[in-house]
């Protein structure tokens, strides 16, 4: 109920982002955060906690697990294809042995030439859609990880890509709200 | 209500600070340096379409954009009902494919697809052909083959037998741009129903070859299923002159593209195809395809058709050679093709290699 309430207030702001971003090129995409909370943030970029490991992707949490929609990035019309089958979870899990090879539940934007943009560890997923974004699930920590969040990464050919949030200044610390643009993904 | 009223609250705040410079109340430099003055109102769904109807008929290309991305935006949290209303009572065309483009963009957010169905009920019934292109229009970019299979009574195929060109127009341009924005292709169901669109505008009182020929020619078929592709190859049966040049280039063309399975048979009846087939356009369209779904087998295929038509040499010299580059991705090789023909002052178009 919050989340949607947001999303309606806050469309204006995110409209905007899309207006500057020149999305309609069709090649790339306005990804938007995926918590409709102002307290979701960025707190991932390129390596863990910005100073850690390598990681190359977004990982965006507000510090709850399966209550706040997980929603769909991408500003448009695309099809999300679900690859589920793990069991909800707010815990800790490591490795690749986790569910589904790290990713726990999660959803993947097929794009061409080799081009995808994915969204993992969601609970309670919803299924495959073709929607702009909806709610995929709720925030959850499926599969390799270590508490809630929404991890997006966006590959070509399985190499993960930093372009797409550095070009849009995102980094450790930036909103991860819906209404917030947090990169410009290639498909 | 209360989400809808505090949205359109702050749209009217934005674009009344819009407008005050274009009413150009500010020419005193002393006065340009005070903050635009900002009247309260009561905002509305009229009010907005109002302005969205000044600006498409005297605003700027910016402004046009940034009220008709801000229909779109707000639609989710404005009542259907509302947005129904006035696409029931609205005559001009272009507001007319707005207000559809703001109900789409409610079946898109909200995973609503009843809210196609006034769009759809316009599309099929409006006297007025440039309502009904643009109810279609409107549906542009959107998850529409599948939002009007779940609602069921109106699909493509129908509106594809509109008397009109420019509805026919818009049919081909979303199918083609929903398959290729939204879905980049993969969608089977998107192929499959642009494949039997164009099949439906062979032939019958609102045929349209052009546009046929046009879906076929752009449409991924990369995801189509066996039963698509028999469809296609019994295009290539019967009588030569039973459908135009252009019309056979791109049911080649489609055939192309189809999935690795079916690419024997579809390479086999190619081959047979361009002995019978003399247009230029045609046999030029095969090489292209057997290239597509060979790739790195291809060379010994096109060597073995060098002997059929003395006029495509060149355009076998040019694919021979691109294949050599070894680029392993369709697009790639297209490209370094085209590059090549670009290169040799585009000599495989030899005079006299038109179409019959």
């Amino acid at each position: 109920m919050r989340s949607s309430f947001l999303t309606g207030t806050l469309g204006l702001a995110a409209l905007c982002a899309t207006l500057l971003s020149g999305a309609s090129t069709g090649l790339a995409a306005t990804a938007n955060g995926p918590i409709c909370d102002p307290n979701a943030k960025v707190n991932s970029t390129t390596y863990y906690g910005c100073g850690g490991s390598s990681h190359t992707a977004l990982d965006i949490a507000n510090g709850t697990c399966s209550v706040w929609n997980y929603r769909a990035m991408l500003v448009g019309s695309f099809r999300y294809t679900q690859y589920a089958g793990c069991g909800d979870s707010c815990g800790s899990c490591s490795g690749s042995s986790c569910c589904n090879g790290g990713a726990g539940n999660y959803f993947v934007v097929s794009g061409g030439s080799g081009w995808d943009f994915r969204q993992l560890h969601s609970n309670a997923p919803k299924g495959t859609q073709t929607c702009d974004r909806c709610a995929l699930g709720l925030i959850g920590s499926t599969g390799n990880s270590t508490g809630a969040h929404s991890h997006s990464d966006n590959r070509q050919y399985g190499t993960r890509k930093s372009a797409w949030y550095t070009a849009a200044g995102t980094t450790c610390g930036s909103s991860g709200n819906c209404s917030n643009r947090v990169g410009v993904p290639t498909l | 209500m209360v989400t809808a009223m505090r949205t359109l609250g702050l749209t009217c705040l934005l674009v009344a600070a819009q407008a005050a410079p274009l009413r150009g109340e500010a020419t005193d430099p002393a006065m340009s340096m005070a903050p635009a003055k900002l009247d309260k109102q009561t905002c509305t769904l009229s009010a907005q379409l109002a302005s969205l109807r000044q600006a498409l008929l005297r605003g700027s290309p910016a402004l046009k954009r940034f009220l008709r991305k801000q229909l779109r935006e707000l639609a989710p949290a404005i009542p259907e009902s509302e947005l129904r209303t006035a696409l029931s009572r609205e005559q001009d065309p272009a507001m007319i494919e707005e207000l559809t483009g703001a109900l789409a963009a409610r079946m898109a957010r909200l995973n609503e697809p009843s809210a196609l169905r006034a769009p759809l009920e316009r599309a099929t019934s409006d006297a007025n052909p440039a309502a009904r292109a643009a109810a279609i229009r409107g549906l542009r970019g959107t998850a529409s083959v599948e939002a009007m299979t779940k609602l069921g009574g109106v699909d493509y195929q129908r509106l594809m037998r509109d008397p009109a060109p420019a509805v026919r127009e818009a049919v081909v341009s979303n199918l083609l741009a929903e398959s290729s924005q939204v879905y980049f292709g993969h969608d089977r169901a998107v192929s499959e129903t642009a494949i039997a669109v164009a099949l439906a505008a062979r032939s019958g009182p609102a045929a349209d070859p052009a546009q046929a020929a046009r879906l076929l020619s752009e449409v991924s078929t990369e995801s189509v299923g066996h039963q698509a592709v028999e469809e296609l190859l019994s295009l290539l049966d019967g009588p030569i002159d039973a459908s135009p040049p252009v019309l056979r280039a791109a049911v080649v063309t489609a055939l192309g593209g189809v999935p690795s399975t079916e690419s024997a048979l579809v390479q086999k009846r190619l081959l047979e195809h361009y002995r019978r087939d003399a247009a230029k356009e045609v046999r030029r369209a095969i090489l292209e395809s057997l290239v597509r779904l060979a790739m790195t087998g291809a060379p010994p295929i096109l060597e073995s058709l060098r002997s059929v038509d003395s006029g495509l040499h060149a355009e076998i010299d040019v694919w021979q050679e691109a294949l050599r580059s070894g680029l392993q991705e369709w697009s790639l090789l297209q490209r370094e093709k085209q590059r090549l023909q670009s290169a040799a002052g585009d000599g495989s178009r030899s005079p006299g290699s038109t179409s019959p």
